[in-house]
């Protein structure tokens, strides 16, 4: 994403307009202040398409952003190594936020299990 | 410059204040001393005077004694760390200290301080809509009681308490009534309020006065253990030069201070700022229909507090209350029942003597479109839209009204 965007502006935030076709994984609490959701588009080639919905602060929205542009052509295994230090850490969360990377790391990882167990129709 | 809708935290000086300070500073001013004793510090003297007639018309009881202070902050901590220490001194039998739950940071803050003077320190729960309910009070209150403090105008919802019969619970047990006035001057009508209290906390800069000035009015009956040691200013009370420029200032903002006219303005400037957010939806508002005009507070539902406060960064509103403003949720909000995540996801809109209404549409179109887009990407909005309850999305039993 282009990083001096207002993060909550970022194209790839916010549920798909059509949730057929996608695979939904959620993670943290509202009572934490940090709520992700992952939509994960895959087929047998990989991760088409990623998105977040993130109810959480400006460097989670940024960080889920540019998650999901990086996801988008990878292949699951890629995927499935993503941690929320290494995220923090290619996105420039401050250190007060990562607790906020790890939580897009759980809701990625929520997902991603659903892919497996071939949930939401698409094949891998 | 954007609107300013933070009149709470503070507010512009009058230039009618303004021009009226003018004539205290320079050479050809009344600069002296007002303690000298000659003609310059007498002219310097009898502005200080004439300013504490003012006070004491605000008030309208000449039984109170006027202390300058620098503001309400240290009014509240001088009546209630002062009066705590005066009674440890004489080692009075009235040892308990009651504060609303609701309280400014300064007067929460200055009860610990009297509780390391011996005081027990005890917080009066608030209902739903921040109001103190007298038999909360009564339960509270026995002989033992010294002092409540209350606000009779909350910094952070505009909440009014009905302090009549608060003030008259509190004196049937012989307790002393304290009221941080700091938000009433000006937005209650002056109805014979002060009359009920033992001590007033007063600032100007909430009335379109100066910075730096203020006032603890008191009791003469009242004991009170000075704060700061020094000359003999001020009857030893607040020793210190008094900064007469801004006493007059300070005089001159309660002459030309909000009146009924100006409140009623105000008024239909807050409900045309609440129609705008109402209209947007997801909106829970914190406090009464009958609150103070100058403050509306609403928490947005689906929104994240620290993501809300980046998305309206260029707007000049309040987050909490700019006195406590170290990021976490209102501890006032909090004890009206307000979950964490949604007390955090507050905005307190202060409005005054110079906002108009191209303001307030100015701010409520900024708000609008800014949330709508967080709510865009929250998933705790597209629960809530799928028909998931308030209450069941944000982990509360107490029933939450969004409008």
């Amino acid at each position: 994403m282009d990083m001096k965007l207002e993060p909550w502006n970022a194209e790839s935030l916010g549920a798909p307009g059509a949730a057929q076709g996608w695979i939904h994984g959620a993670a943290g609490r509202v009572a934490d202040g940090c709520r992700v959701d992952c939509w994960l588009s895959a087929g047998p080639g990989g991760i088409r398409e990623a998105r977040f919905e993130v109810f959480a602060g400006p460097e989670a929205m940024r960080a889920a952003a540019w998650l999901a542009d990086w996801l988008a052509g990878r292949s699951v295994k890629a995927a499935e190594a993503v941690t929320g230090l290494w995220l923090a850490g290619q996105a420039g969360m401050p250190d007060e936020a990562r607790g906020e990377g790890l939580c897009i790391e759980d809701a990625l990882r929520s997902a991603l299990t659903a892919v497996a167990a071939g949930e939401g129709g698409s094949e891998i | 410059m954007t609107p300013y809708l933070d009149y709470a935290a503070t507010t512009p000086v009058d230039p009618r204040v303004s021009r009226f300070m003018a004539r205290f500073e320079g050479p050809d001013g009344f600069f002296a001393n007002p303690g000298s004793d000659h003609p310059a510090g007498h002219a310097a003297a009898a502005a200080v005077d004439d300013a504490a007639q003012q006070v004491l018309g605000l008030l309208d009881d000449p039984g109170f004694r006027v202390i300058w202070t620098s503001g309400a902050t240290e009014a509240d901590n001088l009546a209630i760390a002062g009066l705590a220490r005066a009674l440890d001194r004489r080692d009075s039998p009235r040892r308990r200290l009651l504060v609303v739950a609701t309280e400014h940071s300064a007067v929460l803050a200055a009860a610990r301080v009297a509780g390391a003077a011996g005081m027990r320190v005890e917080t009066l729960p608030v209902s739903g809509d921040g109001l103190l309910e007298v038999n909360t009070l009564e339960r509270a209150l026995d002989d033992e009681v010294a002092l409540v403090s209350i606000a009779p105008v909350n910094n952070e919802t505009g909440v009014i308490q009905n302090i009549e019969p608060l003030a008259a619970a509190i004196h049937a047990v012989g307790a002393r009534l304290h009221l941080d006035a700091a938000q009433a001057v000006g937005h209650l009508p002056d109805n014979g309020l002060y009359r009920h209290a033992d001590m007033v906390s007063l600032s100007a800069h909430k009335f379109c006065g100066p910075k730096g000035i203020g006032a603890l009015c008191y009791r003469p009956a009242l004991r009170l253990e000075p704060l700061l040691q020094g000359g003999g200013q001020q009857r030893g009370m607040r020793p210190g030069t008094l900064p007469v420029p801004l006493i007059a200032g300070m005089g001159e903002a309660l002459q030309i201070r909000n009146d009924h006219d100006e409140r009623v303005r105000q008024r239909g400037l807050q409900q045309r700022l609440r129609q705008h957010l109402e209209a947007l939806g997801g909106v829970v508002i914190n406090g009464r229909g009958d609150g103070s005009a100058h403050v509306l507070n609403a928490s947005f539902a689906g929104v994240q507090g620290a993501a809300l406060r980046a998305a309206l960064a260029d707007l000049s509103v309040g987050f909490g209350s700019a006195c406590n403003s170290r990021g976490g949720p209102s501890h006032v909000l909090r004890a009206m029942g307000r979950p964490d995540a949604l007390a955090h996801a507050s905005v307190r809109f202060s409005l005054g003597r110079f906002t108009t209404e191209r303001d307030i549409d100015s701010v409520a179109e900024r708000v609008a479109e800014r949330v709508r887009r967080l709510r865009a990407i929250s998933p705790v909005w597209r629960e809530l839209q799928a028909g998931e309850s308030i209450e069941n999305v944000y982990g509360v039993t107490t029933p939450l009204r969004m409008a």
